[in-house]
């Protein structure tokens, strides 16, 4: 398993300071980096990747991450849900191993457990009726912290 | 909400937060004395995990006098009625809260001025669970006002929070908090 890229941000830990509530400034830059190390199109991520973990500490966070990474434009996040494009065989699985809310957020251990869990996604090792379809062998970790001002988007492969 | 004081702030806010930290750590200490006499060692198991604990005799206590040497203008301003920005004479970014270093040109020579009295409401929260310094207060909300002097203020906003609505006027108030007593600034609806 390689490390394809790591992206990674600061933003202002200062809410006043944001220019807007709708997505994390730090996660768009880290995605960025991320994307272009990988050598993934920015405006079609999803087409390069097999499966995603995001950092969904809240409901509406997912959505946030969705249009942040570039899945889908502002503002049309909830379409990729109601569509099932982030459930198996969409577009996108995310977070089939129920994300922060429903496996758990132990901040720290909350990241490695990402990167363990799309190892096995890649690896085609999870257990039946979670795993992933593996097609281009590539794989997204976006982590966040603080008050979103910290951001990692990391890009796991099968090939170097 | 409103800001009226709830009944238990009728006493100066240092004892009420006294009183409040008394009642969260001082009654267990009060256990401990009758544990120690019964078992002979401050030892107790936790109730939730079962583990056992020493519990420590030091006790440690903080309270934090950051300087507002620099900040005189603003401190000077609460006590006028007026709220105080800072705005970088070389580049012209303007900070709120004021500071009177620019990190942006690196330099220290800033102009004091005053804020706008009315802006727009971005966004809020009610706080349900308050830290213990504001434990005397019933639920609050805490909003972001957005400034036409070009930045947000994070204040209180004295309002129900059923009657806000995102972008609405709301009007900055410089006055003595309820509760604490002490100048502060917070926004109402214009």
């Amino acid at each position: 398993m390689w490390i394809k890229a790591i992206g990674y941000a600061n933003g202002t830990a200062n809410l006043s300071k944001r220019p807007d509530f709708i997505g994390l400034e730090a996660a768009q830059v880290a995605a960025k980096m991320a994307y272009k190390k990988a050598g993934i199109d920015p405006e079609n991520p999803a087409k390069y990747l097999d499966v995603a973990d995001v950092h969904d500490c809240f409901t509406i966070a997912e959505i946030m991450a969705y249009e942040d990474l570039g899945f889908a434009k502002r503002g049309e996040g909830y379409k990729l849900i109601r569509e099932g494009q982030t459930y198996l065989g969409g577009l996108i699985p995310v977070n089939v191993d129920g994300g922060l809310k429903a496996k758990g957020h132990p901040i720290g251990a909350t990241g490695v457990s990402m990167i363990a869990e799309l190892t096995k996604q890649l690896r085609q090792q999870v257990e039946r009726g979670r795993q992933a379809p593996i097609k281009n062998g590539m794989a997204l970790a976006h982590n966040i912290g603080g008050t979103g001002h910290y951001a990692f988007v990391t890009i796991l492969s099968l090939t170097a | 909400m409103t800001m009226s004081p709830t009944s238990t702030v009728e006493k100066p806010v240092v004892s009420a937060v006294v009183d409040t930290l008394e009642k969260l750590y001082g009654e267990p200490l009060k256990q401990l004395d009758s544990l120690i006499k019964a078992t002979g060692l401050p030892v107790y198991r936790d109730p939730k995990s079962g583990a056992l604990l020493w519990v420590d005799m030091r006790e440690l206590r903080l309270r934090f006098t950051p300087s507002v040497n620099k900040l005189e203008k603003f401190v000077e301003g609460l006590q006028r009625g007026r709220l105080m920005y800072t705005q970088c004479k070389r580049c012209g970014a303007k900070y709120f809260p004021p500071q009177v270093d620019c990190p942006r040109c690196k330099t220290s020579d800033v102009e004091w001025r005053e804020t706008s009295t009315e802006g727009e409401l971005i966004t809020w929260t009610v706080i349900n669970v308050k830290p213990a310094s504001f434990s005397h207060h019933g639920d609050y909300v805490v909003g972001i006002v957005k400034m036409p002097d070009g930045f947000n203020v994070t204040a209180w906003i004295d309002a129900d929070p059923k009657a806000l609505k995102p972008g609405m006027k709301v009007r900055l108030v410089v006055d003595r908090r309820p509760g604490e007593n002490y100048i502060t600034y917070w926004f109402k609806p214009a």
